[in-house]
């Protein structure tokens, strides 16, 4: 089903994103890009005390990777770093097909049947392993 | 030139994926033909009633194979107007490239080498790569939207460190730019460079004559050109051959192996280590008889108004952009203002089971002189109809209407 891929949320984050845009006094920016594709996503963060305070994307990719980026966005803003990083863990067990708990993702869950369009998977995971990196990057410090 | 919709009509009912597939408008002939019944009989009969391996048995069954094999190297040297011994058989364009470069740059003396930038990473990447390892200046040669200049050429030419390689495509697989390939090797010889041409776009669509191109060394792959999969061809010059080291060593290629020497088969056999795809071979001969049959110029004419046609069309939609030259020939590469080409291959896909190729098409370099990220191409051959092109335009404005 053609819906299972371009769903009406789906959709609706493509077309209007309110998440679209920089954050002028970020604390925090990270790219994401998928060479193979030619999408190039950038994420400015505001990040403070622990607390994703705001986030917005910016760049070009096709509506799942524009989407799965919106998505991502108004998933983990208001998340501390921990409860992102345990979310992006269940996102991230959902696109491998693997047993995950849908409590804490959000919309994100408009992907959940992404597995049946695998050349397709890697648009949606792109923003999703920016955001590993950066959180990688602060609990490392 | 002469419409000849019809007779590629009747020509259409040979390729039986489009019988398990009525509905399928296939438009990525670029990345893959589809494969006529006589090309997939030669394959399956050879299997069935051939099967030995080639120049090493005395048995009657290993003597016809090796016939099989011999025969398709013929056809094939006969195809593009090189003699038997002048066609190595490889595993495709890739590979024809990887083993002149290394066979080129391993053990010859060359001080650069020019590529063009718009070139598919296959013929890009090997120079780049080997030219780096062995300190050669590597010349990435600029292209103006997705086409040469001829001054420019002049230029890189005069001030390239002697003796030099220029490799460069005959058609390229983003625009369908048809290149001056003739002038630009006599460039190149004037100045005592040699001069590689990338086949693989080239040979499928227009009558071929190596002489007459000025090339050096040709490589294609059959899957392009209604054949198998995993085989191709390097041809060339014999008196160039005649100086390459091999790079890969094994069986078949050995002449006399000493403890601490070996000494190698002569042309084309010390470029073959290994039990060739004897099948593969065979199936591009069948390829060729095809196309020979059904005529190069019929083939090329067809193809030729059939992508007027396209580009016509296409340009009429509104929010899409054509890149390249007007002279395109049988390649369309397009954008769409809004629409990300993932997105459109894929709703194209699922509307109308329309296949076009999204991406980069292997040819980043060209993709940032676009200055895009991605471009949905059209690529059509002699199965292709005005009909094709009429429902791509019908499933681009369903598109366009699921995405408004």
């Amino acid at each position: 089903m053609i819906e299972d891929l371009y769903s009406e949320v789906v959709m609706f984050h493509y077309k209007n994103s309110p998440y679209k845009g920089a954050l002028k006094d970020s604390t925090d920016q990270s790219d994401g890009v998928n060479p193979s594709c030619g999408d190039e996503i950038h994420f400015t963060f505001i990040i403070d005390n622990g607390l994703i305070k705001d986030l917005k994307f910016d760049g070009h990719g096709c509506a799942i990777s524009i989407a799965s980026a919106s998505i991502m966005a108004e998933t983990i803003i208001g998340k501390t770093l921990e409860e992102a990083e345990k979310t992006l863990k269940e996102v991230l067990k959902m696109f491998r097909g693997e047993d995950f708990n849908p409590q804490s993702i959000g919309d994100t869950i408009a992907f959940e049947n992404l597995k049946q369009f695998p050349m397709r998977i890697k648009c949606a995971t792109l923003s999703w392993h920016t955001l590993e990196t950066t959180l990688n990057k602060k609990t490392g410090d | 030139m002469k419409e000849l919709g019809n007779y590629f009509k009747e020509k259409k009912k040979d390729f039986p994926v489009f019988k398990k597939h009525p509905d399928l408008v296939y438009l990525d002939s670029a990345a893959t033909t589809q494969k006529p019944v006589p090309v997939i009989d030669a394959i399956s009969n050879f299997y069935r009633e051939s099967n030995a391996n080639v120049h090493r048995s005395v048995y009657k069954l290993a003597e016809t194979a090796t016939a099989g094999y011999e025969n398709a190297r013929s056809k094939t040297a006969a195809f593009i107007g090189v003699a038997p011994e002048e066609v190595v058989f490889t595993r495709g364009t890739t590979e024809s490239i990887n083993a002149l470069a290394y066979s080129l740059l391993l053990f010859e003396n060359y001080k650069s080498i020019i590529v063009p930038i718009f070139e598919h990473h296959s013929n890009f990447v090997p120079w780049q790569q080997l030219a780096k390892k062995q300190n050669i200046d590597f010349l990435p040669l600029p292209v103006t939207n997705g086409c040469l200049d001829l001054n420019t050429i002049e230029e890189f030419i005069i001030r390239t460190k002697k003796p030099f390689i220029f490799s460069m495509t005959g058609i390229t697989n983003t625009t369908g730019y048809r290149t001056p390939f003739e002038d630009v090797s006599k460039m190149v010889h004037n100045a005592g460079g040699i001069f590689i041409l990338d086949g693989a776009q080239l040979i499928p669509h227009e009558p071929f004559d190596f002489k007459a191109s000025g090339a050096d060394f040709v490589a294609f792959s059959a899957h392009k050109l209604l054949g198998p999969m995993g085989i191709g061809v390097l041809a060339g010059k014999r008196k160039l051959f005649d100086c390459l080291q091999p790079f890969m060593y094994g069986g078949e290629m050995i002449e006399k192996v000493m403890e601490t020497d070996t000494s190698f088969a002569p042309l084309p056999y010390f470029m073959e280590a290994g039990t060739p795809d004897v099948a593969g071979a065979i199936g591009l001969g069948a390829a060729i008889d095809y196309i020979m049959e059904t005529g190069m110029e019929k083939i090329n004419n067809h193809i030729s108004l059939l992508t007027e046609y396209a580009s016509e069309k296409l340009k009429a939609v509104s929010g899409i952009r054509l890149f390249g030259p007007e002279n395109r020939h049988g390649i369309i590469g397009f954008v769409h203002e809004s629409i990300h080409s993932h997105d459109m291959a894929e709703l194209l896909s699922r509307f109308k089971n329309i296949a076009i190729r999204s991406g980069h098409h292997c040819a980043q370099l060209q993709m940032k002189e676009f200055g895009i990220g991605s471009m949905s191409r059209v690529s059509l051959y002699m199965y292709n109809t005005k009909d094709d092109i009429d429902k791509l335009i019908e499933g681009i404005d369903e598109v366009k209407r699921w995405f408004k």
